[in-house]
């Protein structure tokens, strides 16, 4: 063969590889091209399932060039750093054909049962970092294929980070109800999520019974620092036992706080609620019984005694009763009947006065049984005296 | 009547030959030059600024995408064309021809990365997560070569006609 024809053979050749390479170039620019505008993402169309909240998000994309869109997929995966699972998702693999319209579904899954409460409190109060995988893929055959992926940490700044409760103080709000005061703060530490709304409080006593509600106003804007009063209203005890009045003990509660949160459930935090009790009849103490002639049939009876109302905020009102008891039981006399009015955190220092029978005089111990009648209960509190 | 190497050309020929290869090598120096060694200026001047990442996060990533060799090459691609304009029918052509497809295959090699583009996104960019894109494009960098290839072929062809008795 002849060189020119060579020549000639070659340049025909040249020519037509010149057209191919710039319409393949050309059909993939094309087939993207004029295939963006026919991407549209549909309505999220979520659903539970158990445990497993899904979410279908459909991406339906209209194929108007000359090469089919084939193998498109995702993947998505989302830990916290303990390695729980909080959210996963897939689609694909779909191929849209030249000419046609499909729609790629993303289904994200997030299995509940994976977050627990302690997770979530967990995410809430804790900044941590979180782990993303991701990866995406598509095909244009044979021309392009793309595959994407990434994965790292990402930094979670959680919307109660240092979250601290102070001491409480109790003062008494109205004659049936105890106002007690929480401080609460926080660092609002997520870029992304402002926390605002109305927390709420429940008390329950140890027997599981609600003894207070409140409430606390919260508005901390994203990385901004809050602080304010958890407000919680007890009910005053119409009620107490014997135990309650006589003796100080540390009452122990649980309030239950729910703070608002931001799409996923208000973070319920239990909250151990400790209460120093002071008994309203505190170191009951009875004195020396002094008698002195009365008449032919009883003495006079003086019985000194005292009590401290050792309560925040009860006070202690009602009538006290007594009896003088001989050693073997055989009653010797009865005291006046005494009002008692005392104030919260005030000492009585008194006398009982009352009648024993003549007879009687002279023991050298007695038996007294004093009755109290207060407005949370009645007691008989028995003391040994001594003449 | 002018004569280059072995061709005896008219002044008018001449002429229309410097013209037809400073047309094509400015196109060429256009696009295999200019463009690739002045890409981040150029994309400066035609996407807005708030449209674009943080310079200290663009100017690594494109970087690594255009290889620095690439100017280079365009440069000599630039006079080659210039050269095969002129020259051609010349003994010089056949390897001119050959250098030519030569150089252009070596351009569209680092151009599409030896055929898979692989980019990696820095962390900044995507909240601390490292990301990585791949595009393969190896038919297309293929397709595109062919040309050359031929190129080559045709110039070794005109090399051993001219060398020959």
């Amino acid at each position: 063969m002849k060189t020119s024809t060579i020549v000639k053979s070659l340049n025909v050749l040249i020519i037509i590889t010149i057209i191919i390479a710039i319409g393949a170039v050309a059909a993939v620019a094309m087939t993207i091209a004029q295939s963006a505008p026919y991407v549209s993402i549909g309505q999220f169309s979520p659903n539970m399932t158990g445990t497993v909240a899904r979410i279908d998000i459909p991406v339906t994309i209209g194929n108007r060039g000359y090469l089919a869109f084939a193998d498109l997929n995702a993947r998505l995966s989302l830990k916290d750093s303990n390695g729980t699972t909080f959210v996963e998702g897939s689609g694909g693999p779909l191929t849209i054909p030249a000419g046609s319209t499909s729609t790629f579904v993303l289904t994200i899954t997030i299995d509940t049962a994976q977050i627990t409460p302690e997770v979530l409190q967990g995410l809430m109060t804790n900044s941590q970092s979180l782990t993303v995988n991701a990866s995406l893929g598509g095909a244009i055959p044979p021309m392009v294929s793309l595959t994407a992926s990434a994965s790292g940490n990402f930094y979670w700044g959680a919307p109660f980070k240092n979250l601290q409760m102070g001491s409480p103080t109790f003062i008494t709000y109205n004659s049936t109800h105890l106002l007690t005061m929480i401080p609460v703060s926080f660092d609002n530490d997520s870029p992304y999520f402002p926390v605002s709304g109305q927390g709420s409080v429940r008390v329950l006593d140890a027997n599981g019974q609600q003894v207070g509600s409140g409430k606390i106003d919260i508005n901390a804007p994203t990385n901004s620092h809050f602080s304010g009063n958890l407000q919680i209203y007890f009910v005053m005890p119409t009620t107490l036992t014997e135990s309650l009045l006589l003796n100080d003990t540390t009452l122990n509660f649980n309030a239950l706080i729910e703070l608002p949160s931001f799409g996923m459930g208000a973070l319920t935090l239990p909250y151990p609620l400790t209460f120093e009790w002071g008994a309203p009849i505190k170191d009951l103490t009875v004195g020396n019984l002094q008698t002195t002639a009365h008449n032919a049939t009883h003495a006079r009876v003086t019985l000194p005694f005292s009590f401290k109302d050792n309560s925040a905020f009860l006070p202690v009102q009602g009538a006290l009763t007594s009896t003088i008891l001989l050693i073997n039981g055989t009653e010797a006399g009865t005291g006046d009947s005494y009002m008692l009015n005392v104030s919260p955190g005030t000492t009585l220092s008194d006398n009982l006065t009352g009648y024993m029978k003549n007879e009687a005089v002279g023991q050298t111990s007695y038996i007294l049984r004093l009755n109290f009648q207060t407005a949370y209960g009645s007691f008989i509190e028995e003391v040994t005296l001594h003449a | 009547m002018p004569k280059i190497l072995d061709l005896e050309l008219k002044a008018s020929s001449l002429a229309l030959r410097v013209i037809i290869g400073i047309i094509a090598a400015g196109i060429t120096f256009l696009l295999l030059y200019y463009l690739p060694a002045n890409f981040l200026s150029l994309l400066g001047q035609f996407v807005p600024a708030q449209a674009l990442p943080d310079p200290s996060i663009l100017n690594p990533l494109l970087s690594s995408l255009v290889n620095p060799s690439l100017p280079m090459i365009g440069l000599l691609l630039t006079v080659l064309v210039f050269l095969e304009c002129l020259l051609r029918g010349s003994k010089a052509y056949g390897p001119i021809l050959l250098l030519t497809g030569l150089s252009f295959i070596a351009y569209l090699y680092l151009l599409f990365h030896g055929g898979t583009i692989t980019i990696t996104l820095p962390a900044s960019l995507l909240m601390g997560t490292s990301a990585g894109v791949a595009v393969d494009l190896t038919t297309i960098m293929l397709l595109l070569m062919l040309p050359s290839i031929l190129n080559i072929i045709k110039g070794a062809v005109l090399m051993t006609k001219k060398s020959g008795p």
